[in-house]
């Protein structure tokens, strides 16, 4: 037993492991079973089961009110906190189900980052935008802060912007370089998979190219979980697209072939705008 | 008569019930000022003051009003803050709540006279505190509590939910959400607020006649020591405010100055409360700026 | 065993102090609002008390209290009950708070207008907070100014020694004026903009537009202002007393010295020793303040529970 707990075992192999335990595909790092989320007695997502492979872009497409975000937020349980709000079936991450009351809540929100529609930076610095997760979670030593802030600001493609101002006011960055700020705390987590809840929907076509960009560029370390209403977005950044309506994914697939060859009519008809 | 000119007549109306207002009050400080200024000294608001002879000053009265104030932010502010978050991010709305907050609403409500006599039976006499400014701090922080959690409370749900959301999927609990994000948010509106309920404390008089009481030992302001019994700071003696001095020697000064005395005094309450209130307007305006541009 | 181990091992399962601290943090402030609370208890638990001992201690009779007009708790009248005949004083308070919401209510409302409708942009600008301002000016100033000002003025005017009702109502209009008017003001900016522009499209005047919708919308919210205002006048202490003359009796004309609850309370409470009749009698007195305190207060929350259903 001591001489288990000694050995020096690396995450990789851990989660491997892991996974098999769980009946898990090796290449998914996040996979839903049967995943419902009832508000009240509606129920708004309806048995979500859906795997996202590891180091690729998954987005979330269907009308308004189909329940993507919904979906989105139950997987870091951001849900927990709305009065009225319940989960049904499984989540796992790594092999962990997320429901697991052993498992930490705070945790899991390190490990899946998420972003939000409108750019939420705190009325704080920039320096400390980014540094104040880090520093929550016990990094004391100035310069490794320094460092994480740096490295998550260069993934963010927003250092070269902002390496001047750092201590400056985050309030005073354009919208665009607010939302990049935001994925830039996100990231000085150190996560691995992030989830996106439209992150370009309030944002000019100039920061929305940027974010995509950005989007393709991290989607090389992080497993990514995209929800959008831009159709050209979904097909541009994204590897595998889910439509989801009423609750439900109607189809899941490689966005080459959903958006090519769609095995429902109504995803065609979705995707051709002919469904708000 | 059409309802055109029955327009123009109250238009008229109303400019002059404005009129009558603007001069009334107008009247009312620039009495205050033409009578109170001439008597500010250095001397007047320096030196203690005379119970039989003219040229007396209202020095300790105006150090005591100060250092009631301090003390009463002291115990208030934390109290108020402790609240207001409760308030604003964990209380639920059920019954037990929606008593709290009548409760609350009450206190805010209460004439401060009787919050005076609540001092009085509850800090000078169960207690044993006597008059003094112990009894008189805590009977005003009792007086400032619900305006202040009222402050706190609205300044922080003030701070939108998002800000909120964004603290929790960083992995931040409730408690450091609202501690590292909302608090510093909601920080300019809750230091206006105080500095604002700072004015009122200053000026009440009524809580404290039967609280910090209406003398004010001999004190000796070299002595700094609290424990000693001469020392300003000494929370256990007696302290009467300017505003309990205007009272008081209005009732029953015998001092040949009195009138004079009180318009300086009341001159200088009004400077002071001006200077509350444009400091909270200040302070409010450069954290905003600072919080949202640098 | 092994796998189990490993299992704990991963981030996930970290154990980290963030519950206890939540909890900590949630019950600290718990205790804040609980002691808030409590002291709210604490004060209505001991003025009803003390104030309910003059009638169950002391046999004092309710129906003296608030018919007699007599005070003289020490004394005791010729059935053995204690003089706390405190009409005169319920009727001063009454007179100086109802006169002075009738003096003040139609001229907060008529400023309020005209800071809302005539003048926008000078009242937002200008009145609003130089009116806020004048709602913090501590009522001793407002006292010593009627003592220095109105009751000589009266005393020029009219008979007597310029003491009494007129003159703590003028202090109390005067006083309650820019809380008043702050209110209202609130109120009626509070009507939306398209009530007003519906009915000035309909081809009313504006006097008519600020009569039929204006004022009726903000008929709740100003109703909330005038009792507020009423509320502060009722349980003004010093600046009444320092004008209104403090005699126990029933006033027969507004410039006859007279006395109110306040006034009474705010003498009497120093000259007393706890325990005794008189004591208990002023505490009496202060419950009548907290009841009718709690009157208004109720009235305030009936009038905002009908604006918002």
């Amino acid at each position: 037993m001591q001489s288990v707990a000694l050995q020096p075992v690396t995450m990789k192999t851990n989660r491997t492991k892991l996974a098999d335990s769980h009946d898990f595909q090796q290449s998914s790092v996040l996979q839903t079973t049967n995943l419902s989320v009832y508000y009240g007695e509606h129920r708004a997502v309806d048995q979500v089961s859906l795997t996202f492979p590891k180091q690729s872009v998954t987005a979330l497409i269907g009308p308004s009110g189909c329940g993507k975000s919904t979906f989105l937020r139950s997987i870091n349980r951001m849900n927990d906190d709305i009065d009225q709000c319940r989960t049904e079936g499984e989540i796992f991450y790594e092999g962990i189900e997320l429901h697991s009351p052993r498992v930490n809540v705070h945790e899991i929100r390190k490990q899946i980052g998420m972003v939000f529609q409108r750019p939420v930076p705190f009325a704080k610095s920039i320096f400390k935008n980014v540094a104040s997760g880090p520093i929550r979670h016990g990094v004391k030593d100035k310069a490794e802060l320094q460092r994480i802030v740096e490295d998550s600001l260069k993934k963010a493609a927003l250092w070269d912007e902002v390496k001047d101002q750092l201590h400056t006011s985050a309030l005073r960055l354009s919208g665009g370089q607010q939302q990049r700020l935001c994925i830039a705390r996100a990231l000085a987590m150190q996560p691995s998979v992030l989830l996106l809840d439209e992150p370009a929907s309030a944002l000019d076509p100039v920061s929305t190219a940027k974010i995509e960009e950005l989007i393709s560029q991290l989607k090389k370390d992080y497993t990514i979980v995209i929800v959008t209403h831009n159709m050209q977005q979904a097909a541009r950044i994204s590897d595998e697209v889910a439509y989801f309506y009423m609750g439900r994914v109607v189809e899941h697939g490689a966005t080459e072939q959903i958006f090519n060859n769609p095995r429902h009519e109504q995803t065609e008809h979705y995707i051709n705008g002919r469904i708000g | 008569m059409s309802a055109k000119s029955t327009d123009r007549l109250a238009t008229a109306g109303l400019y002059v019930i404005v009129g009558m207002i603007i001069t009334v009050l107008a009247g009312l400080l620039g009495f205050v000022f033409v009578q109170g200024i001439p008597q500010l000294s250095w001397q007047f608001i320096t030196s203690p003051p005379q119970v039989f002879k003219e040229g007396g000053g209202v020095g300790p009265q105006l150090f005591n009003s100060f250092y009631l104030l301090v003390l009463t932010l002291i115990i208030s502010i934390p109290i108020a803050i402790g609240a207001g978050i409760y308030l604003a991010e964990y209380a639920k709305d059920n019954w037990f709540i929606r008593c709290i907050r009548v409760l609350i609403e009450v206190l805010s409500s209460l004439p401060s006279i009787v919050v005076g006599l609540f001092g009085f039976l509850f800090f000078v006499l169960y207690m044993g505190w006597g008059f003094s400014i112990i009894s008189g701090a805590f009977a005003l922080s009792v007086f400032n509590l619900p305006l202040l959690v009222r402050v706190v409370e609205q300044s922080i749900s003030n701070v939108p939910k998002s800000q909120r959301e964004a603290g929790w999927a960083l992995g931040f609990s409730k408690w450091e959400t609202i501690t590292t994000i909302i608090l510093p948010a909601a920080l300019p509106g809750i230091v206006t607020g105080v500095i604002l309920a700072s004015g009122r404390v200053f000026g009440e008089a009524a809580a404290l006649i039967y609280t910090a009481g209406m003398s004010t030992p001999i004190i000796d302001f070299t002595n700094w020591n609290p424990l000693s019994p001469t020392s300003p700071l000494n929370p256990f003696r007696p302290a009467e405010t300017m505003a309990v001095h205007i009272w008081k020697i209005n009732g029953e000064g015998i001092m040949p100055d009195a009138s004079a005395i009180s318009d300086g005094a009341a001159a200088l309450l009004i400077i002071s409360i001006l200077f509350f209130n444009f400091t909270s307007r200040l302070i409010g305006n450069v954290l905003f700026k600072k919080m949202s541009a640098n | 065993m092994a796998k189990m181990i490993k299992e704990m091992e991963h981030p996930l399962y970290r154990k980290s102090n963030k519950m206890r601290m939540e909890r900590i943090g949630k019950w600290m402030t718990f205790l804040s609002v609980a002691l808030t609370a409590t002291i709210t208890a604490a004060i209505l638990f001991l003025v009803f008390s003390k104030g309910l001992s003059t009638f169950i201690t002391n046999d004092g009779s309710v129906k003296d209290f608030f018919t007699g007009t007599a005070w003289n708790p020490a004394e005791v009248n010729s059935l053995g009950k204690p003089i706390i005949g405190a009409l005169p004083f319920l009727v001063g308070s009454i007179a100086v708070t109802g006169i002075s919401a009738l003096i003040a209510a139609p001229l907060a409302i008529g400023a309020a207008i005209f800071m809302s409708e005539i003048a926008p942009r000078t009242g937002k600008r200008i009145m609003q907070p130089v009116i806020e301002l004048l709602v913090g000016i501590p009522s001793v100033v407002y006292g010593f100014i009627g003592l220095t000002v109105v009751v000589p003025f009266l005393r020029n005017l009219f008979p007597g020694s310029g003491f009494g009702i007129a003159a703590g109502t003028i202090v109390l209009s005067i006083m309650i004026l820019p809380t008043v008017t702050s209110l209202a003001f609130d109120a009626i900016q509070a009507v939306p903009r398209s009530f007003r522009e519906a009915s000035l499209a309909l081809g009313s005047t504006r006097w008519q537009m600020i009569c039929k919708v204006v004022l009726k919308t903000a008929k709740p919210g100003l109703m909330m202002a005038i009792i507020f205002g009423m509320a502060r006048a009722f349980g003004e202490a010093l600046a009444v007393q320092m004008v209104i003359g403090n005699a126990a009796v029933i006033p027969q004309s507004l410039f006859d010295p007279a006395s109110t609850v306040t006034s009474v309370l705010t003498m009497g409470m120093g000259y007393s020793v706890m325990g005794q009749v008189e004591n208990n009698a002023l505490w009496s007195l202060a419950l009548v303040l907290l009841l009718m305190s709690l009157f208004f207060t109720i009235t305030v929350r009936m009038i905002g529970k009908g604006k918002s259903s």
